[in-house]
């Protein structure tokens, strides 16, 4: 069954749309992350599903039963903020406690519950501190706690990881992982990040103008983007895009490709190197061509700045008007 | 140069002092000094001659001063509790809605303190007659909220508004509902501010006349009484009244200093 639907969803403020009439289908136990640049509208979309924000028009469908007028108290989701929004004056333990006593639960059930939620993410040491004394890590583990804690329909995130430094994020990235496996639940989160999404998602919808321009697998989107925004927007580094000429086609159309599809230092396209960058073992260039038009290859060799090479396309992608019109590869 | 403007300036903030201060003083000597000294000598003198308890005493035993005090403590904190009880939520309403149409309200609140408190005080009393709320301290607490919730609402519409607005979707999501939300989440954040918003209430009610006077004559507040009997030249009295009504206030005011910080008052105007 799908865990949520949304039907013809639109937000617009005053003038401004910021989702269009978007529809999406997510199923029981997926990781799907929602990818855009920001102030695509991200946050407002996870705020509709949530009830926080009001949808302008469309419905939104949770198990089955339409939610679109329920409160968020009533829908039985949880929601981690990039914030983290823990209750300031409350203990690492009063936060985690909060929605279960919202809920009336028994106090030994509650008792269970929290020691269970605290052991899960490793937070027993600090339950009796307040929430301002511990570090970003730990908030995001209270608030992840605090979220898992009563067991709801569906967990929505909203760039979770957002705050916490780079050591913090790559620990806390596996951590998601696990947890949601662990559980079992369906998670729809939200990011910027390519790199979570790349390692997180079962599968990816790329946000753009309010709708989803794209949704795969994160493969799928580097692989095979069905626009020349999403070949730019993801991967490691932007799709660069040459002329059809100088594949022996004409102009109407652009050859899109990622820095991996080419071999480098054979004969082919002729360029020169203006600027190296390297990723862990590999070495990228980003050199411009006889046509000045400008491209990012991996490097086979090693090259400096202002050096002569070529390269060979393996694979490309075909584009007009900014769409993908090759269907073969 | 320096000196002498600095010079200037606590010479300035002294006399300052000096004028705040002098009304309370001679309140003071009036009340413990011998009344030979004071209102039946020809000249009253400005310093303390003697030190009597006899002037306070005679005032509580033969005018009714329990009444008046009780009913005024009733008054005053049924005022602060109705101005934070209405005046939470409805700012919390105020701050939700679109800057231009919360700005326009909270001005129009203030509408009813520009009317001269006799004006709206007199159709009031007919309709609390007809509501059998005329003499009551129910009455005049809810006649005083025309006073005071617009400034409770404004002091707690910039208490609210600077609490983050996640942590209010936080606790819709983890299953608060709107009131709840509002009184178990919020308000513990906006403690000092409510706090704030509550003494000023209370203190406001309690030196309320104009009111008082029009819809409780027949039970009196302490001003009231003040009034009553400094108008019949009970001077002693008056002061031994006046006494008690300022007390609470300076203990109010300075308990209020700790919770009356400018970013309370200033955070509602932001644009
Ligand atoms: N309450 C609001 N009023 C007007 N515009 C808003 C409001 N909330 C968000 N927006 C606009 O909607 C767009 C999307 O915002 P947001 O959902 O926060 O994007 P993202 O999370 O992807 O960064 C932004 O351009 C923002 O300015
Ligand atoms: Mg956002």
């Amino acid at each position: 069954m799908n865990k949520l639907e949304l039907i013809q969803l639109s937000k617009t403020y005053g003038q401004k749309i910021v989702i269009k009439e978007l529809s999406l289908k997510v199923q029981s136990g997926e990781f799907f992350v929602i990818l855009g640049p920001s102030g695509e509208g991200k946050s407002t979309l996870l705020k509709m599903i949530a009830g926080i924000e009001r949808p302008s028009k469309g419905n939104i469908i949770i198990d089955g039963k339409d939610v679109t007028d329920l409160p968020p108290d009533k829908r039985n989701i949880a929601m981690v903020f990039q914030s983290f929004a823990l209750y300031p004056n409350m203990s690492v333990r009063q936060n985690i406690e909060f929605p279960l006593k919202m809920r009336h639960l028994s106090k030994q059930a509650i008792e269970a519950k929290v020691k269970e939620a605290l052991l899960l993410f490793n937070i027993e040491d600090i339950a009796d501190s307040s929430v301002a004394k511990i570090s970003g890590g730990q908030k995001q583990r209270v608030a992840l706690a605090r979220a898992t804690v009563r067991e709801p329909s569906l967990f929505l995130l909203d760039e979770p990881l957002s705050n916490l430094d780079a050591r913090a994020r790559f620990v806390a990235r596996g951590e998601l992982k696990r947890i949601q496996q662990t559980l079992g639940q369906t998670f729809i989160y939200v990011t910027h990040d390519q790199k979570e999404a790349a390692s997180l998602a079962t599968r990816v919808a790329v946000l753009h103008k309010g709708v989803f321009e794209q949704i795969g697998t994160f493969y799928e989107l580097v692989e095979r983007p069905k626009t020349r925004w999403i070949g730019e927007f993801v991967g490691e580094f932007p799709m660069s895009f040459i002329p059809g000429s100088m594949m022996g086609l004409d102009d109407s159309v652009e050859i899109g490709f990622h820095p991996h599809w080419v071999s480098e230092g054979v004969p082919g396209i002729n360029c020169e190197v203006e600027s190296v960058e390297a990723v862990g073992n590999d070495l990228y260039l980003f050199c411009s061509t006889d046509r000045g038009v400008k491209v990012i290859i991996k490097a086979a060799n090693r090259r400096q700045i202002g050096e002569k090479t070529s390269f060979r396309l393996d694979k490309y992608l075909t584009f007009k008007n900014e769409n993908r019109i090759d269907s073969n590869n | 140069m320096m000196k002498l403007s600095k010079l200037l300036l606590y010479f300035t903030a002294v006399l300052a002092i000096l004028i705040v201060l002098f009304p309370i003083y001679i309140l003071f000597l009036i009340a413990f000094t011998p009344v030979k000294y004071t209102i039946d000598s020809v000249y009253p003198i400005l310093y303390p001659a003697g030190f009597t308890l006899a002037n306070l005493v005679t005032a509580v035993e033969s005018f009714g001063l329990e009444g008046p005090t009780i009913r005024s403590i009733e008054t005053a904190t049924l005022v602060g509790l109705i101005a934070i009880g209405i005046g939470l939520p409805a700012a919390y309403g105020l701050n939700r809605l679109p800057r231009n149409t919360s700005g326009i309200l909270t001005a129009m609140l203030f509408l009813a303190n520009m009317l001269p408190a006799i004006v709206v005080a007199i159709p009031i009393s007919a309709e609390f007659i007809s509501f059998h709320l005329y003499g009551s301290v129910v009455g005049l607490a809810l006649a005083q909220e025309l006073v005071v919730l617009p400034l409770t609402i404004f002091i707690l519409q910039g208490a609210l508004s600077s609490i983050p607005r996640d942590l209010e979707y936080q606790a819709r999501i983890d299953g608060a509902g709107l009131l709840k939300t509002i009184y178990t989440v919020l308000a513990p954040l906006a403690k000092a501010g409510i706090v704030a918003a509550f003494l000023l209430s209370w203190m406001i009610s309690w030196d309320e006349f104009t009111f008082a006077v029009i819809l409780n004559p027949a039970n009196p507040t302490l001003p009231i009484v003040i009034y009553i009997n400094l108008f019949r030249g009970n001077i002693l009295a008056s002061s031994a009244f006046a006494l008690i009504l300022t007390i609470p206030v300076i203990i109010l005011t300075a308990a209020l200093q700790k919770y009356l910080k400018g970013e309370y008052l200033t955070a509602g105007m932001g644009g």
